[in-house]
């Protein structure tokens, strides 16, 4: 299974002409899976895809389930909810955004760091992992500066900036994890205990804005990524505890036979 | 027959009988050591497979189906299909996946065995109880009562002290009731399907282990002949089950 290298997040400014999403094609796979994110606070929108109204009466904090797209180049533009295409400014635009076949994307509309709204598409790590792991990936989708990730109070994640990520791979398990500005203890999000369930990716976005205190987590979980054990080794040889002495056995018989065997062909030779 | 016939006289019955012995001792020893001796050997009953009935191949899971019919354009098809949309809170993606599986009952085997909820070894092979009277649930694969696939409890057939509580499970005969009582005193009844004992190297690990597909329970331990090298046994014996209805 491809191993997706990451921290391929590309931000698209309102206006922003062409952007090309980071993500290795899949030979054979001539479609991606799309799945899109507000994160921006306090404005209900509707997304358009390529001029079709895709995502009516979207709420902050909200996600959708995949889409499955075509690969190809879509125009995203999200407008305040009931806005009229024909006439008013979308909120947020991009064009010409590169969606590879095979690539499972997550489009976030979001705050930039200054606060401003702008949309992400970010690449998710959907390659197998093996058995008992879990991936994490968190993302700063928040106007906020740099900040540090915790789990169980150590940082996992060091020095994250918008609209930046970071993927970890690790083992299955219920951890509490929050969020401080970096190289700091001041934590400004958390703490959240999260599932990090096996063979699962689990997404965290920071999202929000400091400056006006709604700074909040997202989560979006991509399932089925799990690999099996190697095998059951259910034994420990305690029925099989005769096996040296079955060994010893053997060979004594076998000595047996020849011995034996050889006095009756010198016998009939005689 | 004729020329042979004479020459019989001639073999001395103190040696003829030595080398009988002899051949005896090494056709026991063989037998011992080749795995008709140290676990029951259990004839294979049912197919696994047998009311599991296996979907298509599962796409990428990073990729959807694609939905039936024809997509004229991108333009139209991201037009035509409009999502659901849910909550991305923490809260809305802690999911609730119901009681876990504390105890193995099969009252027609004698068996009563406490499972422990266990994961991988360093190893990447799945954990065993080191304790041969306990058993255990793989706790990243399905939950005996989830709506699909096979969950998972083995246990050693023996430990170093002799045979495990998995022993029995070469006695399993079709159509018995094995049944899973959960942490919330809830007991689930399962009905044995099949019973397929397998060299190791070639178990199905992705069907023992399939997340997908009719739920069913898979009981697993060793069998075959003992490796002392290997410091294990050559086979897997499962033992398949399904609800009861």
């Amino acid at each position: 299974m491809r191993k997706v290298t990451t921290t391929s997040a590309i931000a698209l400014m309102a206006g922003a002409s062409t952007v090309a999403l980071a993500g290795p094609a899949m030979a054979d796979n001539h479609e991606a899976s799309v799945s899109v994110l507000h994160a921006v606070p306090g404005l209900t929108v509707d997304v358009y895809v390529n001029g079709e109204e895709t995502v009516p009466d979207f709420e902050p904090g909200t996600l959708t389930d995949p889409l499955t797209l075509p690969e190809g180049s879509y125009d995203i533009a999200v407008y305040a909810d009931g806005d009229d295409p024909e006439s008013a400014e979308p909120a947020i635009s991009a064009e010409g955004v590169e969606v590879p076949g095979g690539a499972n994307v997550t489009l976030a509309a979001h705050l930039a760091e200054d606060g401003t709204p702008m949309l992400s598409a970010f690449a998710n790590d959907t390659s197998m992992l093996d058995a008992g792991q879990a991936r994490l990936t968190v993302r700063h989708a928040a106007a906020a500066p740099a900040v540090d990730v915790r789990a169980g109070g150590s940082p996992v994640v060091e020095g994250l900036t918008n609209p930046g990520e970071q993927v970890l791979d690790l083992e299955a398990a219920m951890v509490s994890a929050d969020v401080v500005l970096a190289g700091t203890e001041e934590v400004v999000l958390g703490p959240a205990d999260l599932d990090l369930m096996e063979g699962t990716n689990t997404i965290v976005y920071a999202w929000g804005s400091a400056e006006d205190g709604t700074l909040d987590l997202a989560v979006q979980t991509i399932d089925g990524l799990h690999g099996d054990p190697g095998g059951v080794p259910s034994g420990q040889g305690g029925l099989a505890g005769a096996g040296p002495v079955m060994a010893i056995l053997l060979m004594a018989g076998a000595a047996g036979a020849v011995l034996a065997g050889s006095r009756l062909v010198r016998r009939e030779a005689a | 027959m004729h020329r042979t016939q004479p020459r019989r006289g001639r073999i001395a019955p103190a040696a003829a009988a030595a080398l009988l012995c002899s051949l005896a001792v090494v056709a026991v020893a063989l037998w011992g050591l080749l795995g008709g001796g140290p676990t029951p050997a259990a004839a294979d009953f049912g197919t696994p497979g047998a009311g599991v009935e296996r979907r298509d191949a599962v796409p990428s899971p990073g990729v959807a189906d694609a939905p039936a019919g024809a997509t004229p354009t991108a333009a139209a098809r991201a037009g035509a299909e409009r999502p659901g949309t849910r909550e991305a809170s923490v809260e809305a993606a802690a999911t609730d996946r119901g009681p876990r599986p504390v105890r193995l009952l099969a009252p027609e085997l004698g068996l009563d065995v406490p499972l422990d909820a266990v994961g991988v070894t360093g190893a990447g092979l799945m954990e065993i109880p080191e304790d041969a009277d306990r058993a255990g649930w793989y706790r990243h694969g399905p939950r005996p009562g989830d709506a699909e696939g096979s969950a998972v409890v083995a246990g050693h057939v023996d430990d170093r002290a002799g045979p495990g509580a998995f022993l029995a499970l070469t006695r399993a005969e079709k159509g018995m009731t094995v049944s899973i009582v959960r942490e919330d005193g809830s007991q689930l009844d399962y009905t044995v399907t099949a019973r397929q004992t397998t060299d190791k190297k070639e178990l199905r690990l992705d069907d023992l282990f399939d997340r997908e597909g009719p739920p069913r329970l898979q009981l697993v331990t060793c069998t075959g002949a003992w490796s002392e090298r290997a410091g294990s046994y050559s086979d897997n014996l499962v033992l398949t089950a399904v609800p009861a209805t």
